[in-house]
């Protein structure tokens, strides 16, 4: 039996990824090499000349020349790069996921890290989507850093809200508030400050309340259990916040 | 949803059996790899890539439950025989057994059902 050109080719290149994909194992790629030939001749043992046409079914039916070897038998670094250039979906999306956020991690003091993990949490809510929140399993660590941590960014800019910038209007225009309330002392500052961020909170749950679906989808699967409730829980300190910041200001 | 489910089950089923259908084929029997092979693949949805059986046969052969033996063909290249060693005619015994009983436990649960 003779192999055109082509065909030999195709077939070194085969035995190349083969061996390539053994590197760094204790299994002997040659052994195997002889085995993937008396496939092939077997298979192709009525043909004179094998072309491509020929050696391409053979092959294919082999599977991918990094099949040969089986994850238990890599080392612990080989089989997550294996995922992540090989594996299913389910897995090559929550390492992904997790290789950006430390890459973003890594870059935030460059500036571009954001963007890293802006990238991680959509690869990540991808790869809730697709596996399903309650089928995470011991992926759920690769998947809910990023998570966390754009829900946190986003959470923390949603408790402030505009009052910083409110606050700093009240200080640059001091006339304006002063038509309203009466002296400058601490007391007063800390009342405008308290009451700010109380109206805020009303607000922000009045929103949450009413966007409490997308939220929850967005932020899934660590908002599952967000409920209009907890929107309530937020009015709730607000008032509070609210009524202490009032009594700063008008109740002494 | 419920196809990912299934197909990674049978994935999971697959990989568990081939070990046994390999040992099953060659009791009692010398086959060389690509005889083999076929062999296995008469059996629907069991071999899904040929290639994964050689790997299964290496490790076999490295438990010592099978030996290996290169023999000259008339038609074509030197094949390597593998067979059964005492060794792996005791372990497919366990692994037979172990499989009855599991098939005797699901059955007798899929009548419980009924």
């Amino acid at each position: 039996m003779t192999f055109t050109e082509d065909a030999q080719r195709r077939l070194d290149s085969y035995l190349a990824a083969m061996r390539s994909s053994m590197r760094g194992t204790s299994i002997d790629s040659t052994d195997i090499e002889r085995d993937i030939r008396e496939h092939i001749e077997s298979a192709l043992a009525e043909y004179e000349v094998v072309d491509t046409e020929d050696l391409d079914p053979v092959l294919a039916r082999l599977g991918a020349p990094e099949a040969w070897i089986s994850d238990c038998e890599l080392p612990a670094w080989r089989r997550i790069m294996r995922r992540v250039q090989h594996g299913p979906e389910e897995w090559r999306l929550p390492y992904l996921a997790f290789a950006a956020t430390l890459l973003g991690l890594m870059l935030i003091p460059v500036g571009i890290g954001i963007v890293f993990i802006l990238g991680a949490f959509i690869l990540a809510r991808a790869a809730v989507e697709e596996i399903g929140a309650e089928r995470l399993g011991s992926r759920r660590w690769l998947v809910y850093s990023p998570i966390a941590l754009v829900m946190a960014f986003f959470g923390l800019l949603a408790i402030v809200g505009p009052v910083p910038g409110i606050i700093a209007w009240m200080f640059q225009e001091p006339s304006e508030v002063h038509q309203f309330i009466q002296g400058d002392s601490p007391r007063i500052l800390a009342g405008l400050v308290a009451a700010a961020f109380g109206a805020w909170w009303i607000v922000l749950s009045i929103v949450l309340a009413i966007a409490y679906r997308p939220v929850r989808f967005v932020f899934s699967p660590l908002t599952l259990r967000w409920r209009r409730a907890h929107a309530a829980i937020i009015a709730a300190c607000g008032v509070v916040v609210s009524a202490i910041g009032a009594a700063a200001l008008f109740a002494f | 949803m419920s196809e990912p489910f299934h197909e990674n089950w049978a994935t999971q089923l697959r990989k568990g059996l081939l070990e046994l259908s390999i040992l099953n084929a060659l009791c009692g029997r010398r086959l060389y790899g690509y005889e083999l092979v076929k062999r296995l693949g008469e059996i629907d949805s069991l071999v899904v890539s040929e290639g994964t059986i050689y790997p299964i046969l290496s490790r076999l052969r490295s438990e010592q439950y099978l030996k290996t033996s290169i023999e000259e063909s008339s038609g074509g290249p030197p094949r390597k025989y593998y067979e059964l060693t005492d060794r792996g005619r005791a372990q497919l015994r366990r692994m037979n057994a172990h499989w009855q009983q599991l098939q005797d436990a699901i059955e007798h649960l899929r009548k419980e059902r009924r």
